[in-house]
């Protein structure tokens, strides 16, 4: 039986307050401001995805508006060095659901995003692990024995990034 | 959110760190919501969903009802 989320350990290293990793970062859902994003934040937004993609980890982007854009529209979380900890489904921590596919490695913040990642990338076949469960994705269909549980209602999501 | 073994043992858990409102999503449900919420996510004209949008694919994976509701 799991009694803490692993992300409760990242939080609490972090600094940041109860229910927030980096002391304020929000989940990723509702994507507030998002339409109106400028070019140069649409442009740090394919850098990092690409990043994400190609590597499984964020660049190295200094603090500037448009990184600042980017976390107001909820398009990335900072941790709290202002680094790129989450850019949906993406993670740079590994706390949450590991993506493996051949000698490749991705990360997520958990199953939904480790399926969302193989989506994304349009990987066949891959593995998901989350929380000591593997779940297979062979030739595109999903096979596991597991459920996913989500604790906090989806209107309260953005409200605290470590337990939702 | 979080995988679990069983539907028990996630209500276990929920039970247990006081948190009985959770809902479970089957992994049919989950594959579905991932495909459709971040399938895009890597297209070059990529462009933001309204709320309204992604209420829909919530809808379209049987996610409905209260605690499914974004605004």
């Amino acid at each position: 039986m799991r009694d803490e989320h692993p992300l409760d350990r990242e939080r609490e290293q972090a600094g940041g307050t109860p229910g927030t990793v980096g002391g304020g970062a929000s989940r990723w859902l509702h994507q507030a401001g998002a339409a109106s994003m400028n070019a140069a934040e649409l442009a740090l937004r394919r850098r990092i995805f690409e990043s994400f993609a190609a590597t499984g980890a964020p660049p190295s982007v200094p603090d500037g508006p448009a990184l600042r854009g980017l976390q107001a529209a909820h398009v990335v979380v900072l941790g709290p060095d202002r680094e790129i900890l989450m850019a949906h489904p993406f993670a740079a921590h590994h706390a949450g659901a590991r993506v493996d596919c051949g000698d490749r490695t991705w990360w997520g913040n958990c199953a939904w995003d480790g399926l969302g990642i193989v989506a994304a990338l349009g990987l066949p076949d891959a593995r998901v692990s989350s929380h000591g469960i593997a779940l297979e994705v062979a030739r595109g269909a999903l096979n596991g024995d597991a459920v996913f549980h989500v604790s906090v209602p989806a209107r309260r999501w953005w409200e605290d990034i470590a337990f939702t | 959110m979080m995988l679990f073994r069983s539907e028990e043992e996630a209500l276990r858990w929920s039970r247990s760190v006081a948190r009985p409102d959770g809902a479970i999503v089957a992994l049919d449900q989950l594959e579905r919501l991932a495909r459709a919420w971040y399938g895009d996510r890597l297209d070059p004209g990529w462009q933001a969903r309204p709320t309204a949008r992604s209420q829909e694919i919530l809808a379209a994976a049987g996610l409905t009802g209260p605690f499914w509701s974004l605004t």
